[in-house]
């Protein structure tokens, strides 16, 4: 390469994770009572490992009837408390996938002028419902958010319980085998949530992990109620 | 990962140098391995000088690894022929089981092949050689007292030249910077992602291949890691002194990073002059315009043990 060609900006590596929660009135009880267990666990555990904290960025994005951020991307080791969530409202997916499409742009050029070289973010979406938007309102909302021709379009990991759809977890994923999984039938909320978030704490830290072992994974949690949605076959 | 250790068994103060945002993980004290030997050591150096030229080696483990209490998993290799040295840089692929093993077989395999029929045979030679277990990327030279250098490799090791004024320039094509989780290639593979290029040291200018944990960071700090690390380099440093070089503080680096650098202080100096005459970094052509597309291969699978997103 010839010397002209190379960049003059200071690059620092991150890899963003936007955890994308469904708030919706469904989720009241239990589900949430894991949740608000669970997060200040998440941060103990990514700060066990320096070297992981340090490339790690966490969001928490709730939806319901809208879609609001409620821990906006941080460095978690700087981050006194995770906010509480709270459940009400229905389960808009639009309303999610629209905020992220906006705030992980917002995020990026945020941190690209700070210095920051992003891995490409991952989303954790995680919904007890199907989405009650019209369907052609939240597909047009997910196509802006996986459009191939944005590039910091996320790799999204999709899990569901109570009354979601597998074939829409399969789409929100994007069809990629391993993305999308769904609890298995007869599994009690309050019994996988918790499982679902210790497993999720795992997969960050271990993705996060693999930066520093020769490539970058997305590394699917392991949550024993849940199994993997199947990828259909094209004819 | 357990406990960390308690803060007064911290250095006090860090003993290599911090380029820009610094790491706060790379000030932790590392953890003692439960074994441990001099030929698996976080941090390893050589070094000397033949009758034409100087060679300096120098890895270390990353943050991560020492945080872990685990071994490095990069590795490197020379051998000297009839009038030409040949250098290698092998760096394992965590993710694979016996990562180290196959890239110390292949640094090896690599120099010793390449040092005999060049540096193509060199990555055959470490392909073949990789098939032991583990996965590794290789990058392989061979340079002349002429200061000729055949470079090839596979996956994201790297050979760069560095000159006076901290100036540099890369042999081969950089990594996408929008792509920083690309997968990289790696060996064994049936059809190697084989990359070649051709470069010519020119006065006071310096070879150095490079694992991607000392390249990335050395591309992503173009005011701070690139030009100080290029200006201490052509002064040709001792093995320890390298040593504490590449295992500079920055923050998110903590990949095991490998230099090795070889200078050549005959050329412009009377060996060969005709060899290095008009030679400087401004005006080398870029490898790939000197190697041809043609003989870059591509378009295979990414190997299913790096299989990563996109």
């Amino acid at each position: 390469m010839s010397a002209t060609s190379v960049s003059v900006e200071e690059r620092y590596s991150v890899f963003p994770f936007y955890l994308c929660l469904d708030t919706s009135a469904s989720m009241a009880g239990a589900p949430i009572d894991s949740v608000n267990r669970q997060m200040p666990l998440l941060r103990a555990s990514v700060g066990e490992d320096p070297a992981v904290a340090e490339v790690i960025r966490l969001g928490v994005v709730t939806f319901s009837d809208v879609a609001h951020s409620l821990l906006p991307l941080s460095d978690l080791s700087l981050v006194e408390a995770v906010p509480e969530v709270s459940a009400q409202g229905r389960t808009s997916y639009a309303a999610a996938f629209e905020h992220l499409r906006h705030v992980i742009e917002e995020d990026y050029q945020r941190g690209r002028a700070g210095g920051d070289r992003w891995y490409r973010p991952a989303v954790i979406f995680i919904s007890d419902g199907r989405p009650t938007d019209e369907p052609e309102r939240w597909r047009s909302a997910l196509a802006r958010l996986s459009d191939p021709g944005w590039k910091r379009r996320p790799n999204i990991l999709a899990f569901g319980f109570g009354d979601a759809d597998p074939a829409v977890l399969a789409e929100v994923a994007g069809s990629k085998p391993n993305r999308a999984f769904i609890a298995a039938e007869g599994a009690e909320p309050a019994k996988v949530v918790p499982e679902l978030l210790s497993g999720l704490i795992q997969s960050i830290v271990s993705s996060s992990a693999s930066v520093y072992e020769g490539s970058a994974q997305l590394v699917p949690p392991d949550v024993p109620s849940m199994k993997a949605i199947p990828v259909d076959q094209l004819d | 990962m357990a406990d960390r250790l308690p803060s007064g068994l911290r250095p006090d103060e860090p003993t290599a140098p911090g380029f820009g945002r610094e790491s706060r993980a790379a000030a932790e004290e590392p953890r003692l391995r439960s074994v441990g030997d001099a030929a698996t050591a976080w941090w390893r150096a050589e070094g000397g000088s033949c009758g034409w030229c100087s060679l300096r080696a120098a890895t270390a483990a990353g943050v991560k690894h020492r945080l872990s209490a685990v071994a490095g998993e990069d590795s490197y290799a020379w051998a000297i022929g009839d009038g030409v040295l040949a250098v290698a840089v092998a760096d394992g692929i965590g993710t694979v089981a016996g990562a180290a093993g196959a890239a110390e077989r292949a640094a090896a395999a690599a120099a010793g092949a390449a040092v005999a029929s060049g540096a193509r045979d060199g990555v055959e030679a470490a392909n073949r050689a990789a098939a032991g277990g583990g996965a590794t990327t290789v990058v392989v030279a061979v340079v002349d007292p002429r200061g000729r250098v055949s470079a090839a490799r596979v996956g994201d090791s790297t050979a760069l030249v560095a000159g006076p004024g901290g100036r540099w320039r890369e042999l081969f094509e950089p990594p996408d910077p929008e792509r920083p989780d690309a997968v990289t290639a790696a060996l064994p593979a049936t059809d190697p992602r084989l990359e070649e290029a051709d470069d010519h040291l020119g006065p006071g200018e310096v070879l150095v291949l490079a694992s991607d944990g000392l390249a990335d960071p050395w591309r992503d700090g173009p005011t701070t890691v690139a030009p100080s690390l290029a200006g201490a380099v052509v002064s040709r440093p001792s093995p320890l002194e390298l040593a504490g070089l590449v295992d500079f503080s920055r923050h998110g680096c903590h990949d095991d990073r490998t230099a090795v650098c070889v200078w050549l202080p005959g050329v412009g100096e009377g060996v060969d002059p005709g060899a290095a005459q008009g030679l400087h970094l401004h005006d080398v052509a870029p490898s790939g315009d000197q190697t041809g597309d043609e003989d870059r291969q591509g378009g295979e699978e990414p190997p299913p043990h790096a299989g990563a997103d996109e």
